[in-house]
């Protein structure tokens, strides 16, 4: 039992960095939903370990309502799919490896996520810029969701991959920063703040779908 | 009751009841919008802040305290004003169905924003206002999502810098010896700031804002989101003595104006659309704000806060008449392709975009240009070239209100029948909002004070 205590935190930054590498390589609306979900409960396992449980059962719970709203959104809009247009976006844009679906500029993707570890990696270990006094996990996992949100961002202008991003950008500063500022106001208003980027990115998201329905 | 609970509930309780009125006959949603912000307006004139023990300036909520002060009472009145003029003008054009819910809770995050304290938090609060402004942004009808997405990203991202402020100024109270906390204070505050209030190079959001969304929801974010981040800014230069004393900081402010100034006056002058103009003319007003707080702390600031309290005015008349040239034109366009000949079937709204732009621009006779020629005295009295650059600067937007001019009066074809089409709430509204610019022009000191 003592062994799965000692191990949690590892995975939970091994689960927190795979999924987040997920967001950056797929635009299925489905796996990203899914890779949202499973980033928001190995964020706050890794939260755990730095701030009162309480705060890091709200970031899982917050998390799960959010990936709620945006299924929600994503079961409206056939997740993201028209009548006859089988794909997120513009066809051509997308290349299927099984039944995973891929932006063609893949191998530019996973030179980003590269980029991104070797800056994370920089930045927390060798560099001076970890935030001192929280775990080393909690500093990787921050640093690295929120540069792959943000290289995310970079990506697309889909509103529902774009909000993802935010969101993974978010909970990515949530980790460094919830340790920091223990006033329940602000835990709650970061509550607020992924609502907010969450019901909003749904709503461009399905007028994007409506946009692209009437084209069609 | 605390003040600023008054201030932050009844916009956020009135939203829902205002969503339920979309439908009524008689645009009793747009009658209730508005009634409850001129009423919050009356408030902020009148009311008195503390008067114990019926009235309190402050309230705390989960070990925050939220308080108003004096200095918050002109921008107060100017946020409801510009917020019922805009509100009002929804009834001319109807608007998306969240337009006007979404931006009655709005103005309750924004209160909140210019009342918590510490100030620092106050950048969480813009940022859901930020969220929010996304249904109006965005409103069904023109169903282009990009401005609004690069505001809310944008947005987003400028709430880190500013909440990791917070921790590196505990950390330095905590080892006041290390300097290089207050120096990355600075830095971080400074980051956030740039990006909240889309500084170059974090400006394009702004002409795609502008360019994409609704001008009315435009004129709501450019005109009354925008202005208590201008005093959000003011309020962190006069708080933190290692922020406004530092000359470093202060060059910053003022070089970072400048470029938003060049850059804003280059890109307006070869617009041949009328909202992205808009976007670049905000695009100027913000360098200048920068430039003159950058230059002089105290009656830059004062300065800064006129130029933003008279600029609302001038952006909502010319939402007001571009939104009903837009209805005219097909798809929504307000190229100067599109809007070719509208001149004489819509006299009164061209004449209302075109005074409202000068007047957002502080073009003489106009209710913008006292404020203007303030800051443009200041500024000369450092530097007469940085006034003779604003002036192009300003000029820029003017050439391209002219040329805009010159297509809307030209009939698109020589055979086009021409008969006037506006409504006559239309031509009331209009010619009020103009008389009321030009009289606010001459007797400044209605608004301004002596």
């Amino acid at each position: 039992m003592t062994d799965v205590w000692l191990w949690l935190p590892i995975l939970a930054l091994v689960g927190a960095g795979l999924t987040a590498m997920v967001l950056t390589l797929t635009v299925d609306w489905r796996i990203t939903f899914a890779a949202l979900a499973l980033q928001y409960i190995f964020a706050a396992i890794l939260l755990n370990q730095a701030v009162a449980w309480q705060v890091a059962a709200v970031e899982a719970i917050v998390g799960i309502l959010v990936v709620i709203i945006l299924t929600l959104t994503g079961r409206q809009s056939n997740f993201g799919r028209t009548a006859s247009s089988p794909v997120v976006q513009l066809p051509g844009q997308l290349a299927r490896i099984g039944p995973i679906e891929f932006q063609t500029n893949l191998p530019f993707r996973l030179v980003a996520i590269l980029l991104a570890a070797v800056i994370t990696w920089f930045m927390v270990v060798v560099g001076d810029y970890a935030v001192p006094g929280l775990p080393l996990a909690l500093n990787l996992a921050g640093v690295w969701l929120i540069i792959l949100g943000l290289f995310g961002l970079g990506f697309t202008d889909e509103p529902m991959n774009a909000g993802s991003a935010l969101l993974t950008v978010i909970t990515g500063f949530e980790m460094i920063y919830a340790p920091l500022e223990p006033s329940l106001l602000v835990v709650a208003l970061l509550a607020v703040v992924n609502f907010a980027v969450a019901l909003a990115a749904s709503y461009l998201a399905l007028l994007r779908f409506a946009e692209r329905e009437l084209a069609e | 009751m605390p003040a600023p609970l008054v201030f932050i509930i009844i916009p956020l309780l009135a939203a829902p009841m205002v969503y339920g009125l979309y439908r009524a006959r008689g645009w009793l949603d747009v009658w209730a919008a508005g009634g409850v912000t001129i009423l919050l307006a009356v408030f902020a004139r009148f009311m008195p802040f503390a008067a114990e023990p019926f009235i309190q300036d402050t309230f705390a909520f989960w070990g925050r305290a939220f308080v108003l002060e004096a200095i918050d009472r002109e921008t107060l009145v100017n946020l409801f004003v510009t917020a019922t003029l805009i509100f009002l003008a929804a009834g001319l054009n109807r608007q998306g169905r969240f337009f006007l819910p979404a931006g009655l809770a709005v103005l309750s995050f924004l209160v909140a924003a210019l009342s918590v304290r510490p100030f620092l938090f106050a950048a969480i609060f813009f940022q859901i206002a930020a969220a929010l402004s996304v249904f109006m942004l965005a409103d069904g009808r023109l169903v282009t999502t990009r401005g609004a997405l690069r505001y809310l990203s944008f947005a987003t991202l400028g709430v880190p810098f500013i909440l990791f402020t917070g921790w590196l100024l505990d950390s330095y109270a905590a080892q006041p010896e290390e300097p290089r906390w207050l120096a990355q204070a600075a830095l971080t505050l400074l980051i956030g700031l740039f990006i909240l209030l889309g500084v170059a190079p974090f400006h394009s959001w702004l002409p795609v804002v502008a360019e994409n969304s609704p001008p009315l929801a435009t004129a709501f974010v450019l005109g009354v989101a925008r202005a208590p981040l201008v005093l959000f800014l003011v309020r962190l230069l006069n708080t933190y003595d290692w922020l406004g004393m530092n000359m470093g900081v202060s060059t910053l402010l003022a070089a970072a104006g400048v470029m938003m100034i060049i850059i804003g006056g280059v890109f307006a002058v070869s617009q041949r659309n009328l909202s992205r103009c808009i976007g670049y003319a905000a695009l100027i007003n913000l360098g200048l704000i920068l430039l003159v707080v950058g230059l002089e702390r105290e009656i830059g600031a004062q300065a800064a806060l006129a130029d933003v309290m008279m600029r609302g005015l001038g952006i909502w008349l010319w939402a007001a008449g571009l939104d009903t040239l837009r209805r005219a034109t097909s798809g929504g366009e307000v190229t100067f392709a599109a809007l070719a000949g509208l001149g004489w079937r819509y006299p009164f709204a061209v004449a209302a975009l075109a005074i409202g732009v000068l007047s957002f621009i502080g073009a003489p006779l106009m209710a913008g240009f006292p404020a203007r020629w303030n800051i443009l005295q200041l500024l000369a009295a450092h530097n007469p070239w940085l006034a003779v650059l604003v002036v192009a600067a300003m000029l820029s937007v003017g050439v391209v209100v002219m040329r805009g001019l010159a297509s809307m009066t030209t009939p698109a074809s020589p055979d086009e029948v021409i008969a006037p089409q506006e409504s006559r709430w239309n031509i009331v509204a209009l010619s009020a909002g103009m008389l009321l610019i030009v009289a606010l022009g001459a007797f400044p000191q209605i608004v301004l004070g002596a």
